[in-house]
């Protein structure tokens, strides 16, 4: 498979070739291969909690709701889509935060009661109980 | 209770004082714990995720702040000093005059706030100036209730 790569370290000939090769290898496996599979989850993984982490960071002090929902690292993991609701689940079960407005981006769903509106826990539960009966379980990673 | 030193939101709690008065809680915020509810997250979001009392506009804008805040009581007032008989609270505004934050008033040299999130803090009006949550713009005050 012939590509035009660029290089962004000076690799000698022979290893501008090793890589082209290692880069074709993957294209050939990718959709077969189950490792190739890993590598990518594990990478979307690592860019997810990456996100997340900068996401609360940077609103740890802020009240209002539309900061929190248009951070861009939040609209970031909303653009990874389906992929991420395990993760996200995974997350407002254990390390919570305002998830909320992601999962509803994401499913199209919105499963919080109108008496739940404001009430953190009630919110909360509410889409839990909704992943358990959707067995949305969590998606493994290898890092 | 520890003293907070936040520089980068608040550069003025550096000199000024921010004392750690609660947990961290997503449970409320700074809107509820000066409205005296800390069970919900008040905010008048597009995504209707924060509760609003449903009689009041459901907008980011000072009035609609200043409405709920009228809605128990409290009444616009000139500063922030304290008044013995008193209760006061105060609104801060960024530059283009949103909501950003609301204190209610302890003493007659301290305010309590809780930061998003986060603790609840003790602090002046100054130490959390200036930084993320703008100035303190707007007061409003009502009668002490008698217990």
């Amino acid at each position: 498979m012939k590509t035009e790569t660029e290089f962004n370290i000076p690799f000698s000939s022979v290893g501008k070739t090793t890589s082209i090769s290692f880069s074709n290898c993957i294209r050939l496996y990718e959709g077969n291969s189950l490792f190739v599979k890993q590598k990518k989850i594990s990478k979307e993984y690592r860019d997810f909690i990456n996100l997340k982490d900068k996401w609360k960071e940077e609103t740890m002090f802020e009240s209002n709701l539309n900061n929190i929902f248009s951070n861009s690292n939040y609209v970031d993991i909303i653009k990874f889509g389906a992929n991420v609701l395990p993760w996200i689940i995974k997350d407002l079960r254990k390390d919570g935060g305002y998830w909320f407005v992601a999962l509803t981006k994401i499913t199209g769903l919105n499963p919080i009661r109108e008496t739940s509106r404001g009430v953190y826990e009630e919110m909360k539960k509410d889409w839990l109980s909704w992943a358990d009966n959707n067995y949305l379980n969590e998606r493994s990673v290898t890092t | 209770m520890n003293d907070l030193s936040l520089p980068k939101d608040f550069p003025n709690s550096v000199a000024e004082p921010f004392t750690i008065t609660s947990p961290i809680t997503r449970n409320y915020n700074c809107i509820a714990w000066a409205f005296g509810d800390d069970s919900k997250w008040y905010w008048p979001d597009d995504y209707g995720i924060g509760f609003w009392p449903i009689p009041l506009k459901r907008e980011c804008s000072s009035e609609s702040f200043v409405d709920l805040f009228k809605s128990i009581g409290f009444v616009p007032c000139k500063t922030d000093k304290y008044e013995t008989n008193f209760e006061k609270i105060a609104l801060f505004l960024d530059v283009h005059g949103f909501p950003t934050h609301a204190a209610k008033q302890i003493d007659e040299h301290k305010w309590s706030s809780k930061l998003g999130e986060h603790h609840d803090v003790s602090h002046t009006i100054k130490s959390i100036e200036d930084g993320l949550y703008g100035k303190a713009i707007i007061f409003m005050k009502r009668k002490k209730m008698v217990k």
